[in-house]
């Protein structure tokens, strides 16, 4: 059991995600900002919306891979654009996800990257 | 005659002034100002003509006979050159945003702080005697016409004229506060003045020409026929040098003096009325003088030896029983003092606050609005300057001419004149030349002509003059250096200008400007005035607005901004200010502020730009005009001349409308970037649950109703959206026909109020009628409505609508007593997708209110928000009434 954080300001969103990852037996955290994700526990993946209300999700990214033990980081955004993917690589960023995704996409993610610390 | 009655008539005229003045700003209001006409703008420059001239000029011949005419000599010089300085100053201080002479002095010179404030400080120190010059001159008429003779009398009067006069000019000049503006009001009276002052004295010459004499020839004979007024007719056969620097003295003086600067350079409304100056101002200086000397002459013949000179005009009908002509001659001295009392203090308290107030004023917390604190140091500067006039007054002039206090405020401000004038035309001019200069000329003013004033009073030993302070000779104020046995006046010009001027020129030359300031300081010298501004800064366009509403206050700074924004849109890109708009914004501080302090502002949220690719191509332009223009001379046809000039004139318009058109185009793919990300946000949620809900078969019936109601409000947002991007894309969408606000107003606020929830008043008792589409105005009020009810208490909040008819416009507002918009968010907000970024977050698409603004303006109106009365937010929908109901 891996322990997901969800970070998303959109509650139809979070709650659509928690349902998944819950299903797929992990402990959930579930948060709508910014600063709320850097307060949080060190969780083991991260659900990361891009446009939080209080700031970018690429910087919560940034500041969550330079801790130790740095999470799995999924950006998720509503700019399908490749460009966008490209930065939240940049910002170290596991991996991306375009909204909107298709659930077993999103399930399928996260199991690959646990199954790389393994 | 008795007080009271002269109180009265005197009380009725200024009454008289304020009606013209009011009509005055009717008629600017409608678009169609008087003060375009080049005659008013001639007789508002017979400011120029004060008590001085009025009472003084007689004075003056009275003792040496032909010396009071090179003061309007000098005038008459200056207004040949009109088109020329006049011209190029008001182009500068147009560009600039400037309104004073020290405006002028800081602006030129790298917006130097120090030498605004020395500027305002030499013409605050050289117009206070002048100020108190008229008011001594109605006190002392005040008396004459009377009949008051109890000592101490005049004292009192003047202060109960310096009184009505600072109060009079408060009421005149500041309820706006943007100096930048015209003064429609206050211009038309002082054109009025100038008839009156001109009517009365032209009666009271004739008056006593054909009156008390046969004739002019019957005059002269007699005055021929004593010794005393035979010298006074004779023409001087020396003194030159004393007319000669008088008459440069009143040219730089008539367009120096900060009430001359006001109408002749900042109050101009339109260009072309300088031509019809440069001759009608000579001929009323002309008209004016006519009499002078006829009414010294009959004044030494009639009046006992003894009287005061300086009341001649008024004491000869006095005398003669013409009891209603000398009411009327008090009403010209009236005028003559008024006038120049009103357009001096106001341009002093303008100087007083930019560049001596207002520096300390910027230390207050960011963010405080300032415009009140603004307006309320201009009334305190005005009230200051008349303060210290009437102190001057009570204290000095007493046994003083009024020629000979009105020639030292013109040798004051002769010392600002190699700096302002050499700085327009001279490039190498600079910050530490003009400081040295005007520092060195006033110091020698100071110690020349207005110091023996003291000694005169009794203040300072008497010894000063005779021997020299300390016993130093060399140091005396009447002959400096040894140059005895000159005119006072004529001595100190001599020594003023030299040190001037040779200090101006001298350092200048010895440290030349750096290559920063002197980029600035051709901006002032190119012919044209104008120019781009070679810092080329931008700035958050936000913060930018944030900055004028702190000063201008928000409904100005929101309106120019619009104005500019509309005129040029592509002065904003990605949120962003480019220079020119920067540059208009400081232009439009400075007027509020001085250009020194509006640079330090404006500064605080710029920053430089590299050159633009854009800004190299019309710096290539430029030189290609510039080439156009020359060649254009060079041939010989004036067809083609024109030709070239329509071609110029089309690929300029074709080059603006492809800027729109890009600009149009980036706008329009943001938009469509935005509104197919919040799209995506319900769909999102829309698809996750379509498959949850399909995968997932067995799921406990509350979890499946849980997620299927997700799904229905989803879904409702998603047609919300769409709903609102259509009718924002065609605001006005629909059959157009006459729409009473009044009703549309009371469907509005019982829809809003359908659901719960606070509710609506509504006051709307007559019907207002617009054209356009009912259902998008109606959806318009919709929106603002539910906007404010998502803002109140939702259990005691209050929201209220009112529709009126208001000057031709029909004005609906919507108050509520909710937190209120922060005035930085003020424009934010209209945009689509955002919210305030100050206060609550509120549910919503992020498109009610920018519908509300494209609808607005799709009916020719606009949408503001201010601080409602109520406490929270006023949100006013402004809309062009139906054309024949206004």
């Amino acid at each position: 059991m891996a322990h997901v954080l969800i970070v998303d300001d959109e509650p139809a969103i979070a709650l659509a995600l928690e349902f998944l990852m819950q299903q797929d037996g992990h402990a959930v955290t579930s948060v709508r900002t910014a600063a709320d994700a850097l307060a949080a526990p060190v969780p083991d993946v991260v659900l990361l919306d891009v446009m939080l209300p209080d700031g970018s999700g690429l910087d919560v990214c940034r500041a969550l891979k330079a801790r130790d033990a740095a999470p799995h980081v999924l950006m998720i955004s509503a700019r399908g654009r490749d460009v966008d993917a490209a930065h939240g690589l940049a910002a170290g960023a596991d991996g991306y996800l375009t909204k909107p995704f298709a659930i077993a996409d999103v399930a399928a993610r996260v199991r690959a990257l646990l199954a790389g610390d393994a | 005659m008795t007080p009271g009655a002269v109180v009265a008539v005197a009380l009725a005229y200024v009454g008289l002034l304020f009606g013209t003045a009011w009509a005055a700003e009717r008629s600017a209001a409608r678009g169609r100002p008087w003060t375009a006409s080049p005659t008013v703008y001639a007789l508002s420059l017979a400011v120029y003509c004060t008590a001085w001239t009025f009472y003084g000029s007689v004075g003056r011949a009275a003792e040496a006979g032909y010396a009071f005419l090179p003061v309007y000599l000098g005038p008459t010089l200056a207004a040949v050159l009109w088109g020329v300085v006049v011209r190029r100053l008001v182009r500068v201080c147009r560009y600039h945003g400037l309104t004073s002479p020290a405006d002028l002095a800081a602006a030129r010179y790298g917006r130097s702080r120090a030498l605004g404030a020395l500027v305002a400080l030499v013409s605050v120190a050289g117009i206070v005697p002048y100020v108190a010059l008229q008011l001594r001159a109605v006190a002392t008429t005040f008396d004459v016409l009377t009949g008051s003779e109890a000592p101490g009398a005049a004292d009192a009067t003047a202060a109960w004229v310096a009184v009505g006069m600072a109060a009079f000019t408060m009421l005149f000049t500041t309820r706006r506060l943007d100096a930048a503006e015209r003064h429609e009001g206050m211009v038309a009276a002082v054109a009025l003045e100038s008839v009156v002052k001109l009517a009365a004295f032209l009666a009271a010459g004739a008056f006593v020409v054909w009156g008390l004499f046969d004739g002019p020839a019957a005059l002269v004979e007699e005055a021929a026929a004593r010794p005393d007024t035979a010298a006074l007719l004779a023409l001087p056969a020396d003194g030159w040098l004393d007319w000669t620097a008088l008459t440069l003295l009143s040219a730089l003086a008539v367009i120096l003096l900060p009430r001359q600067f006001q109408v002749a350079v900042v109050e101009v409304a339109d260009e072309r009325a300088l031509d019809r100056a440069t001759w009608l101002f000579p001929l009323y200086l002309l008209l004016i003088n006519l009499f002078v000397l006829p009414v010294a002459l009959a004044g030494r013949l009639r009046l006992p030896p003894g009287a005061d000179a300086d009341t001649f005009v008024l004491a000869l009908p006095l005398v003669a029983g013409q009891d209603v002509l000398a009411l009327a001659v008090f009403v010209g001295g009236l005028s003559a003092a008024t006038g120049m009392v009103i357009v001096a203090t106001t341009a002093l308290a303008s100087m007083i606050s930019t560049h001596l107030a207002v520096p300390l004023l910027l230390r207050a917390p960011d963010g405080a609005d300032l415009s009140g604190r603004l307006r309320l140091l201009r009334r305190a500067a005005i009230a200051v300057v008349v303060a210290l006039a009437w102190a001057y007054a009570s204290s000095l002039a007493e046994r003083t001419s009024l020629v000979s206090i009105g020639l030292i405020s013109f040798a004051a401000v002769a010392q600002l004149a190699p700096a302002l004038l050499g700085g327009l035309w001279w490039s190498g001019a600079t910050r530490a030349g003009a400081l040295a200069g005007v520092v060195g000329g006033a110091a020698v003013w100071a110690w020349t002509l207005p110091l023996p004033t003291l000694v005169d009073a009794g203040w300072l030993d008497a010894a000063w003059m005779t021997a020299g302070p300390a016993g130093l000779a060399w140091l005396r104020p009447h002959a400096l250096f040894g140059l005895d046995g000159m005119d006072p006046l004529t001595h100190s010009l001599v020594w003023s200008a030299l040190v001037n001027v040779g200090l101006f020129v001298s350092v200048s030359v010895a440290r030349p400007a750096s290559a920063a300031d002197l980029a600035d300081a051709r901006l002032f010298v190119r012919a044209s005035g104008a120019g781009r501004d070679p810092q080329r800064r931008t700035a958050p366009v936000e913060a930018l607005a944030a900055t004028l509403t702190r000063f201008l206050g928000p409904m100005r700074a929101a309106a120019s901004l619009a104005a500019y924004r509309r005129r040029r849109p592509s002065a904003v890109t990605d949120g962003v200010a480019d220079a020119a708009l920067v540059q208009h914004a400081e232009a439009l501080l400075a007027g509020a502020l001085g250009p020194a302090s509006a640079r330090v502002v404006v500064e605080r949220v710029a920053t430089r730009a590299p050159a633009a690719p854009d800004e190299v191509l019309s710096i290539l332009d430029e030189a290609h005009e510039a080439r156009a223009l020359a060649e254009a001379h060079a041939a010989r046809g004036r067809t083609l001349d024109r030709q070239r000039a329509a071609l110029e004139a089309a690929a300029v318009e074709l080059r603006d409308a492809n800027a729109r058109l890009e600009e149009l185009d980036r706008l329009k793919d943001d938009f469509v970037a935005t509104v197919s990300h919040e799209l995506r946000t319900p769909l999102t949620a829309i698809r996750a649950f379509s498959e949850i809900l399909h995968a997932n078969p067995d799921l406990a019936p509350e979890r499946r109703a849980e997620f299927t109601d997700v799904l229905i409000r989803e879904s409702e947002r998603l047609s919300r959206l769409i709903e609102s991007v259509l009718t924002l894309q065609r605001p006005s969408a629909g059959p157009a026909s006459d729409v009473d606000l009044a009703s549309v107003a009371s469907d509005a606020a019982r829809l809003a109020g359908a659901d719960g929830g606070p509710p609506v008043t509504v006051d709307a008792p007559a019907p207002v009628t617009v054209h356009g589409n009912r259902d998008a105005l109606e959806q318009a009020l919709l929106n603002l409505l539910s906007n404010a009810r998502k803002m109140v208490d939702p259990a005691a909040g209050r929201v209220s609508l009112a529709v009126r008819a208001d000057a031709g416009r029909a004005v609906v507002t919507v108050d509520d007593d909710g937190p209120g918009v922060h005035p930085d968010d003020r424009e934010r907000i209209f945009e689509s997708f955002r919210q305030a970024e100050r206060g609550p977050r509120v549910a919503g698409t992020g498109l009610g209110l920018a519908i509300v603004r494209r609808i607005a303006r799709a009916h020719g109106g606009d949408v503001t928000v201010a601080d409602a009365p109520l406490g929270g937010a006023r949100f006013t929908l402004d809309l062009p009434l139906r054309d024949d109901a206004a």
